[in-house]
């Protein structure tokens, strides 16, 4: 019975099943090898900027906390200044301080001022220059997200319809948890060819524009 | 017989459950190695290989110098060189040289000492019509970029950036130049 039984049992062999597993191995390390090799050589097709001066009108554009909105500088410190009359070389201190406690809200930003006043006294003449600041932070949940700037409607698309890519360039003010956002709006900007720059800020820093005295003239890229 | 028959069945029956339990291990153990290689060098943990794309009348040469905070490293035709940033400057007011320490206070020296960051600013500042700096800044360098791309401003060096995260490695791919 057992010899029968034996007889009767054929040991199935292992060959295809080998053969299967090589083939699979094989394949998987060439798909291995083949996505390494092609993968090592990725590239990104970047227009590596250079800063060169514009006589474009700048958009300020601040970007962080992954939001960003837009201020008007110009209009923002006419706010702040509106109940402190002109200055003159007697009270340009004085001036100066006052606009320096100067703070207003809008519905997205808190703006501050902020002004010096340098006193120029040589024998000939004595002059004082102000330089002039104001500085912008964003209030929470205000301003446009990462999607929102590529979307037909969002104030940022608003805005880019609006302006002339011609007399007008966007520069960014960039926090660094807003690197993608910033890419993605100035990439939008550019593409409606717009100029563009954008300068760094340390995290939660405010975005400052000097409108007058020494501030770093704006660039585009 | 009955019985001894369906012994026979049973025992003929080559179970191919645990081949099959071998190969999908092993499937699955390179498809996770493929993938995690795929990540490695196109995902997030990829580098980038900046191409320039001149604009038309743009024909100056980029160096890239990425920026940390702390460190710029200039990638140079030797290679890699890394070099501390130490905020000192100086400047000559009326005949007598001030330095400018890093906290931005200034002081009077008999003269300018060498800076580590020299031989790139000189490297930039002999090549002002075909050179200029590129900057890769990670966000830990945000913060002092201004100061730290003002040490070119000053020299006119010209000056180009762009943001890059903090661990990614970029290298730039100038025509004909695939390895670098």
């Amino acid at each position: 019975m057992s010899r029968r039984r034996d007889a009767s049992f054929e040991s199935p062999s292992l060959v295809p099943m080998a053969d299967m597993l090589t083939n699979t191995v094989g394949i998987m390390l060439f798909i291995l090898i083949f996505a390494s090799l092609s993968a090592g050589g990725v590239v990104i097709s970047k227009h590596l900027p250079r800063e060169k001066p514009t006589r474009a009108i700048a958009i300020w554009m601040y970007c962080s906390g992954g939001r960003i909105v837009r201020f008007d500088a110009d209009t923002l410190a006419k706010q702040l200044q509106k109940n402190l009359g002109e200055p003159t070389y007697n009270t340009a201190s004085d001036w100066a301080r006052k606009y320096s406690a100067q703070t207003l809200e809008t519905d997205d930003l808190q703006v501050s001022g902020a002004a010096t006043a340098d006193y120029n006294e040589n024998f000939f003449q004595s002059s004082v220059r102000i330089n002039k600041s104001v500085a912008v932070r964003r209030k929470a949940n205000r301003g446009d997200d990462e999607h929102a700037v590529a979307t037909p409607g969002s104030a940022f698309q608003t805005l880019l319809a609006l302006k002339d890519n011609k007399a007008d360039f966007f520069f960014f003010f960039v926090d660094p948890d807003s690197i993608s956002l910033f890419r993605a709006a100035r990439d939008q900007a550019a593409q409606k060819g717009f100029g563009v720059g954008w300068t760094p800020l340390g995290p939660g820093e405010p975005a400052r524009v000097a409108l007058s005295g020494n501030g770093r003239q704006a660039t585009i890229q | 017989m009955a019985q001894a028959g369906a012994r026979s069945a049973e025992q003929d029956h080559f179970d191919l459950l645990p081949f099959i339990g071998i190969m999908m291990c092993l499937l699955g153990t390179l498809l996770l190695v493929t993938m995690s290689m795929a990540a490695i060098n196109i995902g997030a943990g990829a580098g980038e290989g900046w191409v320039p794309q001149p604009a038309p009348g743009e024909q100056k040469i980029p160096v890239l110098i990425e920026w940390d905070g702390k460190y710029a490293t200039w990638h140079s035709e030797q290679g890699l060189r890394k070099i501390e940033e130490n905020f000192i400057e100086y400047a000559k007011f009326d005949g007598q040289w001030i330095r400018f320490n890093s906290d931005g206070k200034g002081e009077k020296v008999t003269g300018p000492q060498p800076n580590p960051l020299d031989p790139l600013v000189d490297y930039l500042e002999s090549r002002l019509k075909t050179h200029y700096a590129l900057f890769a800044v990670r966000p830990a360098g945000f913060r002092n970029f201004p100061r730290f791309a003002s040490r070119f401003e000053d020299r006119k060096i010209e000056i180009g950036s762009e943001p890059i995260d903090q661990g990614k490695h970029v290298r730039l791919i100038l025509p004909g130049d695939k390895a670098r």
